[in-house]
């Protein structure tokens, strides 16, 4: 017999079914679970003026399961999670969808391939990418002539 | 169950009234949730939260789950991302059993049975 595990309260179980399904919209762009597990959308790309730092929400990913590579200005994060029923359970609820994915960037400037840091922390993965000296910006002080 | 309606109404108005004034989203995380002979096992993703933004409470068969991520918007507002859910669980849970950890941004809450409602196998004799 399965135990009673329910989302609480009825009228707000409703909310928060459409809220996690506009949530779900909104993240894989109308998806539906298996499609949007080649296309995970939870990334930023920032410039930071001396760098360029890429966040992306990776729960439950470790290390050794995220690949990124960098080719002239080409950015490729490649990242995947497996969300297996364990053994020897019964399901009540299976949201956390799995995904695999690729996907690259095309940085606007050099940055310096020797510098770029990557690291996961909580589940969210960041990447630091510091710009050549020759992109960074430089201020030019105005001269009266 | 006029109990359970009781503790329903309070907390739902708490929710709204703490949805309404807080500064950021408050998002649904998603959830599995598990169960085998002998517990319940939950797994919740909840991203950039820190073991100190979280909240996990048990008060006899309702699971609350509240997390807050720190984030900044693209004008560099600092915000606050509410992750937060609740369940109606089965009160042959044993509380003072229940655990939860977060590891790499995914909670794991496991709440044993009680022994008295465990599924036994029982020796057929003769």
């Amino acid at each position: 017999m399965f135990f009673r595990f329910e989302d609480f309260g009825d009228a707000f179980q409703l909310l928060d079914e459409f809220r996690r399904e506009a949530n779900r919209l909104y993240e894989t762009g109308g998806l539906t679970r298996g499609q949007a597990a080649s296309r995970w959308s939870g990334l930023r790309l920032e410039d930071k003026g001396n760098a360029f730092v890429l966040t992306a929400d990776l729960p439950g990913v470790n290390a050794a399961d995220v690949d990124v590579t960098l080719e002239n200005q080409t950015l490729t994060l490649t990242a995947e999670r497996k969300t297996p029923t364990p053994e020897g359970y019964a399901v009540h609820r299976q949201e956390r969808a799995p995904f695999r994915f690729s996907r690259s960037f095309s940085l606007p400037t050099r940055v310096d391939a020797e510098k770029v840091r990557a690291s996961i922390d909580d589940g969210v993965l960041t990447l630091t990418l510091e710009k050549s000296p020759e992109s960074r910006p430089r201020k030019i002080t105005v001269t009266k002539a | 169950m006029s109990k359970t309606n009781g503790t329903t109404q309070v907390t739902n108005v708490e929710r709204a009234r703490a949805e309404g004034l807080e500064k950021g989203p408050v998002l649904t995380p998603a959830v599995d949730v598990f169960e085998n002979d002998d517990q319940v096992l939950l797994l919740a993703d909840l991203p950039g939260v820190a073991p100190d933004g979280l909240n996990v409470e048990f008060d006899k068969d309702l699971l609350k789950i509240e997390a807050r991520r720190p984030w900044r918007t693209p004008d560099g507002e600092a915000i606050t991302i509410t992750y937060r859910r609740a369940f109606n669980v089965s009160p042959q849970i044993d509380a003072e059993r229940v655990s939860a950890n977060l590891d790499n941004g995914v909670l794991r809450v496991e709440l044993p049975k009680h022994a008295a409602v465990r599924r036994r196998r029982i020796p057929i004799q003769g």
